[in-house]
């Protein structure tokens, strides 16, 4: 029987099929009908393994499976949360040691970066769409060719790479073509120190130039640790001590008990200085009395705590320091790092690459997920060697600049829609499983590779091999649901993450009058190197210490400013040696004299709409010898001003005490008597009371709860403008303050989400009862009886409530849309918002509890959920036992403005200025 | 006088009031004001529209300036309705009979300037269709509006002062309406005049009925120019708002809501004089008093920001900050320019000659119709851009979108008042009559 037939072909199948036209139409409707059904069918991976199974199974139950995501090479553990196939939410493994639950910022913000829109959706041949199954021949011509030459003039060119499989991959590729050869790009590779530090036995750290809290791949593992070891100060064992010295304020910097501003130059002289004073005083170097007292407290501080001290360099200084740092953590014998900071140490790095391509010898270049068009420093001459090439391939997620001097660019897939593995910071591999089947014409960049060796396999089997194992294994089921392979700890053997090895640095370490201004180059904390450009929750993502959005900017302190004429957002060129840039100026108190910061990671030239022609790029001023730090800039005023979107204009307390503190731990804030109150208390029912405590001494202001925040509670990204209107819509903000002389302040973090007040301001304005208080304590916005009058928005001394005031939502497109959080609604225009304590997970509890006739258990909110520092802790302030009840009972628990007499449910606890006891 | 002069003057009265609208004395001037009135409301009706389609996002307004233009010119347009009032009802229960010649047009501002303040707040709502959630209606959700709000209190406050002025000025107007039917010399006018003068016979008994209708609903309305008022200044005292949180607030807000409506009244008066040549029954008396109830409510304004100062440094802390930030913060200019505009000019008007020229005193109203925006926008933004926490401040600049909202309704203002002078008696001639029959009586 032909198709030509196909009445006939309907009764042979469907011989029940009684064929008029009414059933006609029928079964048309229902073929209509189970064709909709396929919309939820997008699940994961018929063999990816759930973590818990929702019992009930139905339709919107929620599937949880342990994966990673990258960054930098190093694998940071989460659980997916899935719902109807989509994953809706990363959380971090609770059972990994990498992570205890917590994440950074940039792993939260990985969920949307697998609906981007602008991801590269089909491979591309000289720009013009083409198929795979021609990238497929033309990787199998470039083998046949490099089979008969045995590599030779192959390049082979990635970013970090902390996969097993990977290096696996390009170990057989390169038994295969002995002659092909492997280069590692890593534009970051200096920024964290590694390996990781066992920061929760460091009673007293010393940070010369250095910053493990910082954002980084390293960043949740570190602040784990250092909190952990705060946390124990503050219940009385031993110290937490961190002596900070540096150019610029960092995380660390601002987060020390003793932060000294010193000039990049000064490091060495410091650390001489520390190396003399624990020898015993020998007076070598010349320093003023604030380095003086620095120093004292810090040698004494670490003579007191030998076995339990540690001195950080950063690592972009050179090996004779590192040296020397070396035998000083010796001689005070620092607890070891936890064995794992290798180079990929086979590989070369881009400059033997660009040389190979600049003599012609490079014949074929392949770069897999590198993006050096971009990145590369510009004395390379990168793009201009790359354009001799003759055949030049690109595999990446996003067509991007470097794929747009490609002749073939290959989409890759998001590591949530593909498997791979990859070794988490403490040195275990994970498996990276798929949430989600590919919704683009995507491969992983396993099955690119294996392309490439003639293998169409998958790229689960690929992984498969790399650990020999099958899909029934119990081994591989183990690792599917733990999220870490057991026994796969690196004990000594090389060959994982990180980058090039450290670069020499010839920025003079004394320096003299002559030189101009020091150079800072960081990477940006919210965008990285770039490869966040493009996703809004990082654009909009407020920086730490400036809070701007949308952009970088030329930072240097009040006292350059002022010396330069500059002022806030005054255009300005910047120079070194032959490059320049054009950016506005942003001044941040405590940077060193004569000091000028730059982050990368902006003026990224293509791969979205997003990120594209934000901001300047900073790569402009690298030179391949000194990344890092460049002496001799120059920098000049330009007329005119470039307007820059910050959620937080202010920094000053402007004599208040906002952000409390106190000398030592154990010691309390001072308590008021509570205000006469013409509202009686709140009643308590049903024995629940939500509370929220946070503590100060522990923020690191790392911003990973407001992007949980954000992608837990479906907050709309504005743009720019609107965040320079004032109408950002972030529930959690983390307000900085920087308190003090503006040339070397005290800087403080204070996460503040909605107060829940017993006596809420805004539940008396609103003329409608869209505002509300429950029995439970939380005060309620109700979207659909919101009319907007704004009322609660003007009454709340906070400010924390959010308005739509335009629509912010109807125009996502429908990949956005599926990154939503299905329990949470999406406000319409016209609607006030707010932090709701994640109540769509204080309900679920409740309805579980219900369901099984249990008590209620513990309800975390997502900021909470997320801390690495576990800053944030939500409860029960009924139950006496949880812990929220036990933290609110720390004598340094105070309300914010308690003077407004609002009673917030929210408190939090005064920072400690010192990490030892009086 | 004689008996038969009176009539005759009576007579002429009548003529010149209700001739007006069949005869309008200065077509050309009208017509150039109306023309100019019609662009603004054109410009009004865009800017309408284009908030119904986008948002309130297309003005200035953000977090924490929540509130902005709508909010303060709500105020503003509410401030100069209730001269209105006043003149006319307060006025008439005291016997004050200078008012007879200046209460129609007065309650007529009145009505049309509670129209755009009454529509500001609603399209100030996030979802403006939704207004009527603020009513006591019963809903089948069985949700009530929220009365702890003072917004609850403010819907009700204006549309119940809104319904009043629109009671005692149509009442008022009635036997006026029926002079003009009955001189009316063409069918379409007597038509409409007919239909409005609601059968007014002038009986004996209407006049009785009338005369009781009149008084007891001015005598609702005088508390409500002071409990609307009042009421409006809860949307700001009743926040804990460092600059809102004051008992000062009710009193300052309505003897700022008088000063700057008899600003107004000064300057309809003698644009009504001039354009309509109507300086024997708007005269120099009537000059004079106004003058001199706009100085003493402007000093007495003026005593509110002495006594806001005060409060500010009684209490100091937040409020003292605030006080600093109007004096020197980034809105300055709305503080020393309210002082200014306000009181300065004002100065002037001790003198009878200065109360009693017709340019100076309109130059004067008009200062103080600017002073006193200046100072509902001081009053609203000094305090919220920078309330409590230094990490909320922000500042607040109003867009195009703001400004084409204000002079459209400006523009409607006008548009409305041109329209009534052109098509309904300006004065209330019968009330003259009487005031110049009494005023013969008291002189025989």
């Amino acid at each position: 029987m032909s198709l030509a037939d196909p009445l006939a072909l309907l009764q042979e199948r469907f011989p029940s099929l009684d064929l008029r036209r009414r059933d006609v139409l029928k079964t048309l409707g229902a073929t209509l009908a189970l064709a909709g059904l396929d919309g939820c069918g997008r699940e994961a991976d018929e063999t990816a393994m759930p973590f818990v199974e929702d019992p009930d199974g139905g339709p919107g139950a929620e599937k949880h499976y342990a994966t990673a995501v990258e960054l930098d090479g190093i694998g940071q553990p989460v659980i997916g949360i899935c719902r109807d196939g989509r994953p809706v939410k990363l959380e971090g493994n609770p059972a990994h040691p990498a992570s205890l639950g917590a994440t950074d910022a940039f792993t939260q913000a990985a969920l949307l970066g697998l609906y981007d829109p602008a991801r590269s959706a089909t491979p591309l041949r000289q720009g013009a769409p083409a198929t795979w199954g021609e990238a497929e021949a033309a990787l199998f011509q470039l083998a046949r060719r490099l089979d008969e030459a045995a590599g030779g003039g192959f390049h082979l060119l990635t970013g970090p790479v902390g996969s097993p499989t990977l290096l696996r991959q390009i170990a057989e590729l390169r038994a295969s073509w002995p002659a092909m050869r492997w280069h590692v790009h890593a534009p970051l590779a200096g920024t964290v120190p590694q390996p990781v530090l066992p920061l929760d036995k460091v009673e007293a750290l010393v940070a010369l130039d250095s910053d493990p809290l910082g954002a980084g791949p390293l960043q949740t593992i570190h602040a784990r640790g250092w909190s952990a070891r705060r946390r124990a100060y503050q219940e009385g064992k031993g110290d937490a001590l961190l002596f900070v010295a540096e150019p610029v304020p960092t995380l660390t910097g601002v987060s020390a008990s003793e932060r000294l501003i010193a000039r990049h130059g000064r490091i060495p002289a410091l650390l001489a200085g520390l190396a003399e004073e624990l020898d015993g005083g020998a007076k070598g170097g010349t320093f003023d009395a604030r380095e003086q007292a620095w120093l004292q407290t810090a040698v004494a501080e670490l003579r007191r705590h030998r076995n339990a001290a540690l001195i950080l360099l950063g690592a972009h200084h050179p090996p004779p320091l590192h040296e020397q740092v070396a035998a000083l953590n010796a001689a005070i014998a620092a607890p070891r790092p936890l064995g794992f900071a290798a180079v990929n140490p086979d590989a070369e790095d881009l400059t033997a690459l660009v040389a190979a391509m600049r003599s012609g010898e490079a014949q074929a270049v392949f770069v897999l997920d590198s993006n050096p068009a971009y990145s590369a420093p510009p004395d390379l001459g990168f793009r201009q060697a790359f354009a001799k090439v003759p055949l030049r391939l690109h595999a990446g997620p996003h067509a991007d600049e470097t794929a747009a001097l490609a002749h073939w660019h290959l989409p890759l897939a998001h590591p949530l829609e593909s498997w791979s593995d990859v070794r988490a910071a403490d040195g275990s591999a994970g498996i990276v499983q798929p949430l989600v089947r590919p919704f683009l014409d995507v491969r992983s960049r396993h099955e690119v590779l294996a392309l490439l060796a003639g293998d169409r396999s998958e790229a689960r089997a690929l992984v498969q091999a790399s650990w020999n194992a099958t899909d029934d294994d119990a081994r591989w089921q183990d690792a599917l649901l733990r999220g870490s392979m057991k026994s796969s700890s690196l004990a000594g053997e090389g060959g994982a993450p990180t980058g090039a090895d450290l670069s020499p640095d010839p920025l003079p370490h004394e320096g003299d009058a002559e030189r101009g201004l020091d150079l800072v180059i960081l990477p940006d904390p919210t965008v990285h190197d770039g490869q966040f450009a493009h996703n809004p929750w990082l654009q909009e993502l407020p920086k730490p210490l400036t809070k701007l959005t949308w952009d970088n900017a030329i930072h240097i302190g009040p006292t350059l400013a002022a010396r330069l004429g500059l002022e806030n957002e005054r255009r300005a060129e910047l120079s070194v040696g032959q490059a320049r840039v054009v950016g506005p100026v942003w001044i941040v108190p405590g940077i060193a004299d004569e000091t000028v910061l730059v982050h990368l990671g902006y003026g990224r030239r293509a791969g979205g709409q997003v990120g594209e022609g934000m901001g300047f790029d900073a790569y402009q001023l690298r030179s391949s010898a000194s990344p890092w730090r460049r002496a001799g800039a120059r920098l000049r005023a330009l007329d005119g001003s470039y307007p820059l979107a910050t959620t937080q204009p202010h920094t000053t307390m402007a004599g208040h005490d906002f952000v409390k503190f106190v000398g030592h731990a154990g010691e309390g804030v001072p308590k008021t008597p509570p205000k006469p109150n013409m509202y009686p208390p709140q009643p308590r029912t049903d024995g629940l009371a939500w509370g929220m405590a946070i503590d100060l001494d522990v923020c690191i202001g790392c911003n990973a709860c407001v992007t949980a925040c954000v992608a837990e509670n479906n907050i709309p990204m504005v743009g720019k403008d609107q965040v320079h209107k004032g109408r950002e819509m972030h529930w959690l903000r983390v307000d900085h303050y920087a308190d003090g002389p503006s040339d070397d302040p005290q800087h403080a973090f204070q996460p503040v989400p909605c107060m829940h007040c017993e006596d809420a301001p805004c539940e008396m304005g609103c003329p409608v009862n869209a505002t509300v208080h429950s029995p439970d304590g939380l005060n309620l916005q109700v979207y659909n009886r919101c009319i907007g009058t704004r009322t609660c928005s003007a009454y709340c001394p906070y400010k924390v409530r959010r308005f739509n005031w335009l629509d912010y939502t109807r125009e996502d497109p429908p990949v956005l849309r599926a990154a939503r959080n299905p329990e949470v609604t999406v406000r319409d225009r016209g609607v006030m918002e707010k932090c709701t304590y994640c109540i769509q997970r204080i309900e679920r509890e409740k309805i579980g509890a219900d369901a099984e006739g249990r008590p209620m258990g513990e309800v975390k909110t997502a900021c909470q959920q997320v801390c690495p520092t576990n800053a944030i802790v939500f409860g029960n302030l009924a139950d006496g036992s949880s812990e929220v009840s036990r933290r609110k009972a720390d004598p340094r628990d105070y309300a914010l403005l308690e003077e407004a007499n609002t009673r917030p449910r929210t408190t939090y606890f005064a920072r400690i200025r010192k990490g030892r006891k009086a | 006088m004689s008996e038969k002069n009176l009539t005759g003057r009576y007579h002429r009265i009548t003529g010149e009031v209700v001739s007006i609208p069949p005869h309008f004395p200065a077509p050309v001037a009208w017509a150039v004001l109306f023309g100019i009135s019609m662009l603004l409301v054109g410009l009004l009706v865009v800017s309408v529209v284009v908030l119904l389609i986008k948002g309130p996002g297309i003005w200035g307004n953000n977090i924490p300036v929540g509130w902005g233009f709508p909010i303060s010119n709500y105020i503003w347009w509410l401030g100069i309705g209730h001269a209105g009032t006043l003149i006319s009802a307060m006025l008439l229960l005291m016997q004050e009979n200078w008012r007879n010649s200046l209460n129609r047009f007065a309650e007529a501002m009145t009505l049309f300037a509670v129209t755009c303040g009454g529509l500001y707040p609603v399209l100030h709502l996030g979802r403006p269709w939704f207004f009527y959630w603020m009513a006591p209606y019963p809903s089948t959700m069985g949700v009530w509006p929220q009365f702890r709000s003072p917004l609850t209190w403010d819907f009700f406050a204006v549309l119940t002062y809104l319904i009043v002025s629109i009671c005692f000025w149509y009442i008022g107007i009635v036997p006026d309406l029926a002079a003009a039917r009955d001189r009316a010399a063409k069918r379409r006018w007597q038509v409409f005049f007919g239909i409005f003068a609601l059968g007014w016979r002038g009986s004996g008994r209407h006049w009785v009925r009338w005369r009781q209708a009149y008084v007891i609903t001015a005598a609702i309305a005088v508390p409500l120019v002071v409990s609307v008022h009042s009421e409006i200044s809860m949307l700001f005292a009743a926040g804990p708002i460092p600059g809102w949180n004051s008992t000062l607030f009710p009193p300052y807000f309505v003897l700022g809501a008088a000063f700057s409506g008899f600003a107004i009244v000064t300057m309809l008066a003698v644009m009504v004089r001039s354009l309509l040549g109507l300086k024997d029954l708007v005269n120099d008396r009537h000059l004079d008093m106004l003058g001199r109830m706009t100085l003493a409510t402007g000093l007495l304004t003026g005593f509110g920001y002495v006594a806001e100062v005060f409060t500010a440094l009684y209490a100091g802390s937040y409020e003292y900050q605030t006080l600093i930030d109007r004096f020197t913060g980034p809105y300055w200019w709305s503080f020393w320019g309210a002082v200014f505009f306000n009181f300065v000019p004002l100065q002037l008007l001790w003198w009878r000659k200065v109360r009693v020229a017709a340019i100076p005193a309109f130059l004067i109203g008009l200062s103080v119709a600017v002073g006193m925006w200046m100072e509902r926008y001081m009053l609203l933004v000094t305090s919220l851009y920078r309330d409590w926490l230094e990490s909320s401040v922000n500042l607040f600049h109003a867009t195009f979108w703001d400004w084409s909202l204000y002079l459209g309704f400006i523009g409607f203002f006008m548009a409305a008042f041109l329209l009534f002078v052109r098509f309904l008696p300006v004065i209330s001639q019968f009330e003259i009559k009487e005031a110049l029959e009494e005023g013969e009586k008291s002189a025989g």
